[in-house]
């Protein structure tokens, strides 16, 4: 038999002034199942608390009702009382008098009667609660970090220093992603490779992290503290174990004519090669698609040259099974393809470059060893313009959002232009000047006042190429009011920031949401910034939104705190309400499998006594389910309840309105 | 009798000789009736007819453990019942390999088809099956009513409802191990032949067919009291073609209708 | 609000309808607490049920409240695209776009089913959705013509 026990709380005033307290506690009174109802003043005092732990032990209650504020106010509280008075924490409700009724009501007559109304149903539903406990869910205390760029280094190095295991995993040859590629950093004017390879260094050499380079994620399964990925470890052809990164195979391989990616392809490289000299690991691979003794079966210099017969042609890709209880993706981003726009040239004009061939070109290590020299003949260019938001705030052809890092590059584009060339003209083309950050106003304006960069406010509607070389941009000053035409020798796009291409795949295996743009979705744009939609999911850097450096250390930081937390407990503790399978009704008909938003309803085999599946129903993973209970309003045959929120729960609810 | 029925025989025979199929599930002709034949043996697919006349949808035979113990089978289909085969793969009961189709239509046999070649013949060749036109007259005048006009033209169609369940039982798309109707933790439909009870279990009867009804028409035929079962499933089909674009029973990999959603789903009556 | 919506009252002297609302925790209940909080009067016939999402609303739900005699049956949730659990508002919707056209069709009329997106922040919304939906099912009077009510024997 149900002993069940309402307080009913005043709030002070709060309800008391429109609820007579005391009417709706005699009336709770009479409910059947009812053995105690009582009133007080501020039930959530220490007093309050304990009259309901007293009433709890002495009355031996099976459930209480707390008639008082919103269960977002003090459902803990109250659970936490009725726990310590050794009654299960889910058989205590409360019925919202004070938002729903006392405050939003005048009459008292009235309201009381409401409170009683939401009383009775509470009453009712609690009556049907049953004892549940806090699913425990055991976590694999290794973090998975995808994208060894500054986000995925900072988020692996701050969860390495906090005492837990990182898998590092890079799909190019070396970590270090963009930043590596960048000359100077704004707004300090600090050599990016200065600051950054000392991390890269500590990084691959940290006891806690575990590089993997040159692989990709394949596959990933299980949920929130067991996951379990598939990383593809590319071919090398070059083990890693032997060689000594000397060298001698680069400089010998016959084939050096290969675009270099890490020059935004205005460097050369050969078919064995590393990224770049400060590469880590600094251990070089094979460029299947180039090396004639992969593609055609000859040459064999490198293999011939090694002196630690590293070089192995037979080389196969591998798939690495790893276990891990939480995953950060920073896997950044890339820049937009600005062929897209035919009045720029639609990608042929060679001396029209994006933001990354002018980092490779100020760049000392680069391919000009930082003289800025124009691809099309290597010339000083003595005029450049800078065209900002080249793809960016056009909804039309390009992305609709502003990619916010580029006013910021772009100044510094023209700042080291201008320390380069002395007598260059740099033109900076800008719909607003978007500078907001520590110090970045100032640095715009130095730009501007002290490097003599001319700023030019409005769009370019077209660049061609005259016959003797010069580039011709034509623009409009918006704030003279009138047109522009310059006679440039090189131009710089400062192109979108759009997500790695094929990130949406990514996001797929790991249960994370996509926006329009392919930028992965934060659980809450404001409160849950780095966690996702899947639980034990982060998120670290450009691959949410376009980011600058700082933001995304501070990002990929936030992630390793949030990593630390979830490892800092062996077990994790989930909130018990979740979907139920009855397994006997269950008739496989998948629709619930199909409408989870977390894949928590699985395939389940039933097998019998020789291991032959008798059938097959739907099961729900404990640690992927959130509690929605859209598989059970789907599911026909009523096979699947949700603890908490039962079928007889509400339909007790239901019923007691009538 | 359509006029090839002997190239059916001979089909069904050549399967269970070949020992392809262990069970052929077709008509046969009992009086002025048309009943299902379950053939096992070569030598008994003498009996095994078509005509128009063969209205029941023998995939709703598929659920059960007798015929299912027999897979692989083969199936005498018409169009609609190709339809519900479809469905019953996308919502995984059967799978390529247990069901082979001999399919049939009111011109004849059209030959034997695994599940992948029945949905190509179905999207090939049927792809526009037209609703019956008294159906939607009947449709637009009940639509014209007031509402209160509809609600008595149903409680009277509803009213002579016994709830024997004829037409869950002669509907392949009701495999439900235990019907919602027969829950009784919570009984959220009332089992007793009155007004409330049968308002509900029709309603809810016609709404789990959302996105899933082939409107082959067996469940009103089953039904020994008349009720217009069809004018509710049409209305149904219509609206899910209208709303969501999605045909029932086409596609053997189909999402389910009601359990997926497009972010641009109408929802002008949501304020 | 609330006297415009006492005025309304005519098709039946004293009639206070019974309107069941069907709403999700995290939206239109934080909707409703925030009414609360910032003291925004409304009418009160309104019983809320509250379910953590909008996807676990079965349309069994409806009929039962109906069933037990509500005039009106409200449903609220989060907006497209603030759905807590990111999708269920939109399986959600699926389920009503079919059967609330069902419904029409047995008869069941306008002005008897109410469906609103309420956020977290719209406690005004919130407020003025319960005044008109009561102002609009008082007009209607008595859900005299309820195909799913159960009779007294």
């Amino acid at each position: 038999m149900a002993r069940i026990g309402v307080f009913i709380c005043h709030c002070g005033e709060n309800i008391g002034r429109t609820v007579d307290c005391a009417a709706v506690a005699q009336e709770s009174a009479k409910l059947p199942g009812v053995v105690v109802s009582l009133d007080y003043k501020y039930m959530c005092s220490d007093p309050g608390q304990q009259m309901i732990k007293n009433a709890i032990a002495e009355q031996k209650l099976t459930g209480v009702v707390v008639a008082a504020c919103s269960p977002r106010m003090h459902e803990t509280t109250f659970r936490r009382a009725a726990a310590e008075a050794g009654l299960n924490p889910y058989l205590l409700e409360m019925a919202n008098l004070r938002e729903h009724c006392s405050w939003v009501h005048e009459d008292r007559p009235i309201a009381t009667g409401k409170a009683v109304d939401l009383v009775r149903v509470m009453v009712e539903k609690v009556k049907r609660n049953r004892a549940l406990y806090p699913i425990q869910v055991n976590v694999e205390p290794t973090a998975m970090v995808v994208g060894g760029g500054i986000a995925g280094i900072q988020a692996a190095l701050d969860i390495a220093a906090g005492g837990k295991k990182v898998i590092l995993v890079e799909k190019s040859p070396s970590i270090g992603g963009h930043m590596a590629r960048l000359s100077e950093t704004f707004p300090t004017l600090d050599c990016s490779q200065c600051i950054l390879t000392p991390r890269m260094v500590e990084a691959a050499s940290h006891p806690n992290i575990t590089l993997m380079t040159y692989s990709e994620v394949e596959a990933v399964d299980g949920f929130i503290g067991n996951f379990e990925v598939t990383i593809r470890k590319k071919a090398r052809y070059v083990d890693p174990a032997k060689c000594t990164g000397c060298g001698s195979c680069y400089t010998k391989c016959p084939q050096k004519k290969i675009p270099s990616e890490f020059d935004a392809l205005l460097g050369k490289r050969s078919a064995i090669y590393t990224p770049f000299p400060q590469a880590v690991p600094n251990k070089p691979v094979i460029d299947a698609e180039h090396c004639t003794m992969l593609t055609k079966g000859k040459c064999g210099v490198c293999k011939k040259i090694c002196p630690r017969d590293a070089i192995n042609y037979e080389d196969k890709d591998e798939l690495v099974k790893v276990k891990v209880g939480a995953i950060v993706l920073a896997t950044g981003f890339e820049l937009w393809d600005h062929s897209k726009y035919g009045e720029y040239g639609g990608g042929r004009l060679v001396d029209v470059i994006d933001g990354f061939q002018f980092e490779r070109l100020a760049s000392a290590s680069g391919p000009t060893a930082g003289e800025i020299r124009r691809p099309s003949d290597g010339q000083v260019p003595h005029t450049v313009v800078f065209i900002q938001c080249c793809g960016s705030r056009d909804e039309k052809q390009g992305m609709a959002y502003c990619s916010k890092i580029c006013c910021m590059y772009t100044a510094k584009h023209a700042m080291l232009y201008r320390h380069k060339v002395h007598d260059g003209r740099a033109v900076v083309f800008y719909m607003d000047i978007r500078a907001a950050g520590k110090g970045y106003d100032e640095f715009t304006r130095r730009a501007i006042e002290s490097d003599g960069a001319e700023y030019v406010r409005g769009r370019v509607s077209r660049i061609y190429r005259r016959a003797d070389g010069k580039l011709i941009v034509r623009g409009a000053d918006t704030l003279a009011g009138r047109p522009v035409s310059i006679e440039a020798d090189l131009v710089v796009l400062a192109d979108a920031v759009v997500p790695r291409k094929g990130g949406e795949k990514l996001a797929q295996m790991c249960g994370v949401g996509y926006d329009t743009n392919g930028f992965y979705s934060e659980a809450h744009p404001k409160l849950r910034p780095v966690e996702t939609a899947a639980a034990g999911v982060f998120l670290a850097g450009a691959c949410q939104a376009p980011k600058d450096i700082p933001d995304t250390v501070a990002q990929a930081s936030a992630c390793a705190a949030k990593v630390l937390g979830l490892f800092a407990a062996p077990k994790l503790e989930r909130e018990p309400i979740v979907a139920r399978v009855n397994q006997n009704l269950c008739v496989h008909c998948r629709a619930c499998i199909n409408t989870c938003p977390y894949g928590a309803t699985q395939d389940r085999e039933i097998k019998d006594r020789q291991g032959n599946v008798v059938k097959v129903v739907a099961e729900v993973n404990e640690g992927l389910c959130q509690g929605c209970g859209t598989c059970v309003a789907i599911c026909r045959s009523n096979a699947i309840d949700l603890d908490g929120f039962t079928d007889e729960q509400i339909f007790a609810e239901i019923a007691t309105l009538e | 009798m359509v006029a090839n029925i002997n190239e059916i025989q001979s089909a069904a025979a050549a399967l269970l000789n070949e020992g392809k199929v262990k069970l052929v599930l077709g008509y046969r002709v009992r009086g002025n009736d048309r009943v299902p034949a379950f053939v096992t043996q070569a030598d008994q697919v003498g009996c095994l007819a078509y005509d128009s006349a063969c209205t029941q949808n023998l995939a709703a035979y598929l659920r059960k453990g007798e015929v299912r113990s027999r897979m692989p089978l083969a199936v005498v289909a018409r169009p609609e019942v190709m339809r519900s085969l479809m469905l019953l793969t996308a919502e995984s009961q059967i799978a390529e390999g247990q069901v082979t189709v001999l399919a049939v239509d009111e011109q004849g046999f059209h030959g034997v088809l695994d599940l992948a070649g029945t949905a190509k013949l179905l999207n090939e060749q049927y792809a526009r099956i037209a609703p019956d036109s008294s159906l939607m007259e009947q449709l637009a005048k009940i639509e014209a009513m007031t509402p209160q006009e509809r609600s008595a033209f149903w409680s009277e169609q509803f009213e002579p409802c016994t709830r024997c369940y004829a037409c869950r039982a002669a509907c392949p798309g009701c495999f439900c191990e235990r019907c919602i109707v027969e829950m009784n933790t919570p009984q959220w439909i009332s089992t007793a032949a009155e007004s409330h009870g049968n308002f509900a279990w029709h309603m809810i009867r016609a709404f789990h067919q959302a996105g899933r009804c082939v409107e082959c028409g067996a469940c009103q035929d089953a039904c020994p009291q008349g009720i217009p079962l069809m004018l509710l499933n049409h209305f149904i089909a219509r609206e899910v073609e209208r709303e969501f674009d999605a045909r029932n029973g086409y596609d053997p990999q189909a999402e389910p209708v009601i359990g997926s959603w497009k972010q641009d789903d109408k929802q002008e009556y949501i304020r | 609000m609330t006297q415009a919506t006492t005025q309304t009252e005519t098709k039946a002297e004293g009639f206070e309808p019974r309107i069941v609302a069907f709403v999700c925790n995290w939206c239109t209940y934080a909707g409703a607490d925030l009414a609360g909080t910032s003291r925004l009067q409304y009418a009160p016939h309104v019983r809320i049920v509250k379910l953590p999402c909008t996807g676990r609303i079965d349309p069994l739900f409806i009929l039962k409240a109906y069933e037990g005699g509500a005039d009106a049956v409200l449903v609220s949730g989060c907006h497209p695209g603030d759905c807590h659990y990111t999708s269920g508002n939109y399986h959600a919707r699926r389920r009503w776009t079919i059967f609330r056209r069902l419904l029409s069709l047995a008869g069941v009329e306008e002005g008897r089913l109410f469906f609103s997106w309420v956020s977290a922040a719209e406690g005004q919304k919130f407020a003025d959705l319960i005044n008109d939906v009561t102002a609009q099912v008082k007009a209607a009077g008595p859900f005299k013509h309820n195909p799913a009510r159960r009779q007294a024997w």
